[in-house]
């Protein structure tokens, strides 16, 4: 028996001396020893013939020589397959990784997520409404008189006559408090439609959030609280920022909230608001007596052109992958 | 609107210097900004001409000395009016002028030249560069200029919001600042003339057709005016308001316009022949020409002033020129009067014609500062051209100003401002506004002034109440409150998972005009929405869909070197169904667009090319991601695609997948030579699949067991029907089976390929026998061999 096993282990030093480099020489090998039919399978299979006292002896030389060959048999193949691989000196660890390219999201949506995401913290809902519409929900219910020069405030495309494209998104404050009964609280954002020249700083369409608050006690007091909290969220704790009376047709009082620009050494405008007109809420049928409310809008585009500094609204319907790629 | 700081110190004292002039007005809404800054001004002074003498070696300059207090210099000027003994503001060599411009020694047409004689547009004051600045002769030579220009021609430009026309004067904006600050509004210096005799109505007779577009028209003559040019204090304060001095009688006008915001006009009373002033609509009459020497086409629409018989103006917006005022004219006719605001925007709106009478009267005039107006030109008719008044005044009165009587509630104040105003504060704003008040126990009556047209309820009142009482002032609320709603509070939400996916896959977003041109919108069929009004012949359509702007920006970017570009857009689409606004269907749609490689050329392998596949694989997973299985992808024809297929599962098409045609790129002018595919999906059906609950399957332990077979098959043969077959078999343990590979080759035989398709099998409660597998799988090799003539390949 001990002779046998030598011989196992004798054989098992000569095939180490010209180990394989192929895999599939390597599982052969592997098979010539480990196998069913291997080389130990064998060694196992002779005990039956050993005297009964010398088995456990036996048994423990086998399991020994086991533990031995598949210790270097997979220290040696290991060096072989996966080290040979793995160390520094054979990686070159300078070559570029295998790109996966990824895409981005653009940055008016970007913005338009992070402004939901602060309304929605406190307690306000989203909603969405068309961006052609009729010239009542767009004006006349919001108390843009038919012969005003309010309307001018607005340069409006036509889609015929009193169908229009919505100007901003405060049509579907309507459309919300035709369909809803008060308390409400509501954020709407949306694409919108200027007839003005293009240029760095107007372009013919940008997208705005609308805000409106409809409840039995509401303050301009609760107005600038809310748009303060928004404020800060946006652009951080130490903003300065001021409410300036303004007038919107559809809020009395109004105002627009300016942002100091600390590089520009001035007052930068960022959004409208003011307390809901009572005429308003005459038209949607909510009784001026009892219900008040605010309303707010803002610019998507403004906002993420102060957050990101960009300086030219074009940018954002170009298109141009070197800018897209930079969000 | 431009307002003069000296202009406005004649009504009420002013401390604060431009800047801080202009924060408070922006505070109390008229929002205003400093026109100039004289102190980043330096090195120029008074200077005083000594000698002008014509240049030796140019006619068109003159050689002057130039004593600057200290010194008396050589200067080279080019200016006509440069004459001896003038004041003039003198840049002395290393003077810095606005725009940067700095003086340096000259030698001009061989003489020196030791700084400059400043016009007005080198001053950054006007555009005026005819000649030089001509300064009063009370200035010494020598001091910094600065001051002199500050005190003189500093100026506020204001952006009056549409419900103030009180904001469009001098005077109207003193009284703002008087209001805010507690200081005294001085009255304006008016003297009525209080003879009994009314020789007027001898000479002149008003007839207004309609009361409700001319509910007050106020004239006087005045005879033996002398035409010339106006006092330097009146050409200075125009010109600090940004107004070009004209002669003296068309400047008082244009003075009390600016001064008190009330509209007058002055005709020429000899060309009056007719003695008449009419204020009637258009009739028979054809056109008229404005002062401005342009011919304008009347409509219904205008409001006139006539002789009695033809057209002299066009009421509320412009003077025509016959009646004008000239150099000859001795006796003249003064208009004051009020129109309905209505009428003259829809006159003013019909001719595109915008002027400042026109701005004032859309926004409702003071009805009874056409009498101050009146008078404050008579005034200055008499002083300032020796005008000789005819004695009286005519006032046709027919309409009434309704001034309402408004109740404030003091709960609907503090509900309104959140906060406690006291009632000392609340009148004094009230006297301050002008607003007649008497305080009862829980309420004001209040009554507004006739210049504020814009203050008719009890909320206008607030608002006025809150602006002057400054919105700093207001607390912010430091909680809210909030209800209870079960309505799904963003129904887009789950679009963030469709971008974040889309990214993921490479890529980017993009958003694009959703104006295009005709030519785009009917490329893919439909009916499209037209604009009336579009801003030009690219953008006169409602696009019907997102792929034209996805191949422009691609065509863009191929343009600027980035050829390899995926891209989707998340937008409304829009087709004019039925005729009618309500026929108009806004769709919102997602739409990708891929061109150029999937994967560039890299050190770890080849660049490779996008195929249909890559975004059919795209759509898998967007479906599997959804929780949904896979889509069936069947063929459709479509206008703009090469080949093209519906997105479908079951019963529901979700959108299309294709090959974009390249007539189509050729049909929209863009220049993109490789393919590209494009897919789109419609959001309201695929929102559903987001949102819909999710059910957990039990996990299946048993081992699943792997089978690949090829078949050879007639090329025609579509794998997919071949997979269909076998799966529409339900066979036992089957769970999935897909083409792996695809091998042609001569040996076997032409017109045919070899498809290894893959097979997997798992038992849902027990590990599977080989032998369960093989037999399924010789089912299967019969099946496909009878149903397509497939052979097996060994």
């Amino acid at each position: 028996m001990q002779e046998t096993i030598e011989a196992v282990w004798k054989a098992f030093q000569a095939d180490l001396d010209s180990f394989p480099t192929d895999r599939r020489e390597v599982d052969s090998l592997k098979s010539k020893y480990f196998g069913r039919n291997g080389a130990l399978a064998k060694l196992f299979s002779q005990m039956g013939k050993i005297v009964p006292e010398e088995r456990p002896g036996a048994g423990k030389l086998i399991n020994d020589l086991k533990q031995e060959l598949t210790e270097i048999f997979d220290a040696k193949s290991a060096e072989l397959f996966y080290n040979a691989e793995s160390t520094t000196e054979n990686v070159d660890y300078t070559l570029p990784g295998e790109t996966q390219r990824i895409g981005t999201i653009h940055p008016v949506t970007k913005t338009l997520k992070e402004i939901k995401d602060i309304f929605k913290s406190i307690g306000f809902m989203v909603a969405y409404g068309p961006e052609i519409d009729d010239d009542y929900h767009n004006f006349t219910a919001l108390n843009f008189p038919q012969h005003h020069p309010a309307r001018d405030m607005q340069d409006t495309f036509f889609i015929k006559e009193n169908v229009v494209l919505r100007t901003h998104t405060s049509n579907v404050q309507i459309h919300l408090m035709e369909n809803t009964n008060p308390p409400l609280r509501y954020i709407v954002p949306g694409r919108v439609y200027r007839n003005e020249a293009i240029s760095f700083k107007s372009y013919c369409l940008f997208h705005q959030v609308e805000g409106l608050v409809v409840d039995k006690y509401i303050s301009f007091a609760d107005l600038k609280g809310t748009l303060e909290y928004f404020v800060k969220r946006v652009f951080g704790n130490d903003v300065r920022m001021r409410f300036r009376p303004s007038f919107f047709p559809f809020t009395e009082p109004s105002a627009e909230v300016d942002i100091w620009d600390d590089k520009r050494q001035q007052w930068l405008e960022i959004l409208g608001c003011g307390m809901v007109d009572p005429a308003v809420f005459e038209n949607v049928g909510y009784d001026p007596n009892i219900w008040h409310g605010y309303a707010f809008g803002l610019g998507i585009e403004r906002i993420a052109m102060l957050k990101y500094g960009i300086t030219d609204i074009r940018l954002f319907f170009q298109g141009d992958k070197r800018f897209l790629e930079q969000f | 609107m431009r307002i003069s700081i000296d202009w406005l110190k004649e009504f009420v004292d002013i401390k604060e210097d431009p800047a801080d002039l202009s924060d408070m007005l922006s505070m109390l809404g008229l929002e205003a900004e400093p026109v100039h800054d004289f102190s980043a001004l330096s090195g120029v002074v008074i200077g005083k001409v000594a000698t002008a003498k014509k240049h030796p070696n140019a006619d068109r300059l003159k050689l002057c000395t130039v004593n600057d207090g200290i010194d008396t210099v050589n200067v080279v000027c080019g200016a006509h009016n440069v004459d001896t003994g003038q004041t003039v503001a003198f840049a002395q060599v290393g003077a810095e002028l606005p725009g940067g411009f700095i003086i340096s020694k000259a030698k001009i047409r061989g003489e020196e030249s030791r700084g400059m004689i400043c016009s007005e547009r080198e001053l950054g004051i006007s555009d005026e560069h005819e000649g030089i600045m001509v300064l009063p002769d009370k200035l010494k030579a020598g001091t910094a200029i600065n001051d002199y220009l500050g005190e003189v021609y500093n100026a506020l430009d204001l952006d009056i919001t549409p419900n103030r026309p009180d904001g469009f004067s001098h005077y109207g904006v003193a009284r703002e600042i008087a209001l805010k600050t507690g200081r005294k509004l001085k009255e304006l210096s008016i003297k009525k003339a209080t003879q009994k005799v009314d020789d007027i109505h001898d000479i002149a007779t008003v007839k207004i057709a309609n009361k409700d577009d001319c509910p007050r028209y106020m004239g006087a003559v005045l005879k033996n005016v002398s035409v010339g040019s106006s006092p330097d204090w009146m050409v200075a304060r125009l010109k600090a308001a940004g107004q070009r001095s004209i002669n003296n009688i068309v400047d008082i006008s244009n003075y009390v316009l600016l001064e008190m915001g009330h509209p007058t006009h002055i005709f020429d009373y000899d060309k009056i022949p007719s003695n008449i002033i009419g204020i009637r609509r258009v009739k028979n009459d054809k056109q008229i020409t404005t002062l401005d020497e342009e011919k304008r086409k009347l409509s219904p629409q205008q409001l006139l002033i006539t002789d009695g018989i033809k057209p002299i103006a066009l009421a509320g917006i412009m003077g025509g020129l016959e009646a004008a005022v000239t150099e000859t004219t001795t006796t003249v006719f003064v208009e004051s009067a009020y129109f309905n605001p209505v009428t003259i925007r829809k006159g003013s709106k019909e001719l595109g014609l915008l002027t400042d009478a026109s701005r004032r009267f859309e926004r409702g005039a003071d009805i009874q500062a056409a009498e101050t107006a009146l008078w404050r030109v008579i005034n200055l008719l008499v002083e300032m051209a020796d005008g000789t008044m005819v004695p009286g005044i005519i006032d046709e009165y027919p309409g009434a100003v309704k001034v309402p009587s408004i109740s404030m509630r003091r709960s609907e104040l503090d509900l309104y401002a959140g906060c406690d105003i006291s009632d000392q504060k609340v009148t004094g704003i009230l006297n301050g506004l002008g607003v007649t008040n008497t305080k009862k126990k829980d309420h004001w009556v209040c009554k507004p002034p006739t210049y504020r047209p814009d203050l008719e309820r009890e909320v206008d009142l607030i608002e006025e109440i809150i602006r002057v009482y400054g919105y700093d002032n207001i607390p912010s609320a430091t909680h809210f409150s909030s209800s209870f709603s079960l309505v799904d509070p963003d129904p887009e939400e789950n679009l963030d998972q469709l971008r974040q996916l889309l990214s993921g896959f490479g890529y980017h977003e993009c958003q694009s005009n959703s104006l295009q041109s005709a030519g785009w919108t009917k490329a893919r069929g439909g009916e499209p929405v037209p604009v009336m009004n579009p801003l030009s012949e690219t953008m006169t359509h409602m696009r019907t869909d997102l792929l034209p702007g996805l191949l422009e920006t691609i065509d863009f970017n191929i343009k600027n070197g980035s050829p390899d570009m995926y891209l989707f857009e998340i937008g409304n689409v829009f087709q004019q169904q039925k005729p009618g606004f309500k026929g108009i269907k806004e769709t919102p749609i997602m739409c990708a667009a891929l061109h150029g490689h999937s994967a560039s050329l890299t050190v770890h392998g080849q660049a490779k090319a996008t195929s249909l596949f890559t975004a059919m694989g795209h759509i898998n997973s967007l479906f599997e991601a959804a929780g949904s299985s896979e889509p069936d992808f069947e063929p459709a024809d479509n206008s703009g695609f090469a080949n093209a297929f519906k997105i479908n599962q079951g019963k529901q098409c979700f959108g299309l997948l294709g090959t974009v045609d390249r007539k189509f790129v050729i049909e929209l002018d863009l220049e993109i030579d490789d393919p590209v595919y494009s897919f789109h999906i419609e959001l309201d059906p695929f929102t559903e699949l987001l949102d819909q609950q999710r059910k957990f399957a039990p996990i299946n332990p048993y081992p699943i067991v792997e089978r690949d077979v090829d078949f050879v098959l007639g090329e025609e043969v579509e794998t997919g029907a071949v997979s269909a077959l076998i799966r529409g078999k339900n066979f036992p343990n089957l769970i999935a089976v897909f083409p792996l590979d695809i091998f042609r080759h001569d040996s076997l035989g032409v017109g045919t390929k070899s498809v290894t398709f893959h097979f997997k099998f798992q038992k849902p409660n027990k590990t599977l026998e080989d032998k369960d597998v093989t037999s399924v799988i010789d089912k299967i090799k019969r099946l496909v061999s009878s149903e397509f003539n497939a052979k097996l390949r060994s």
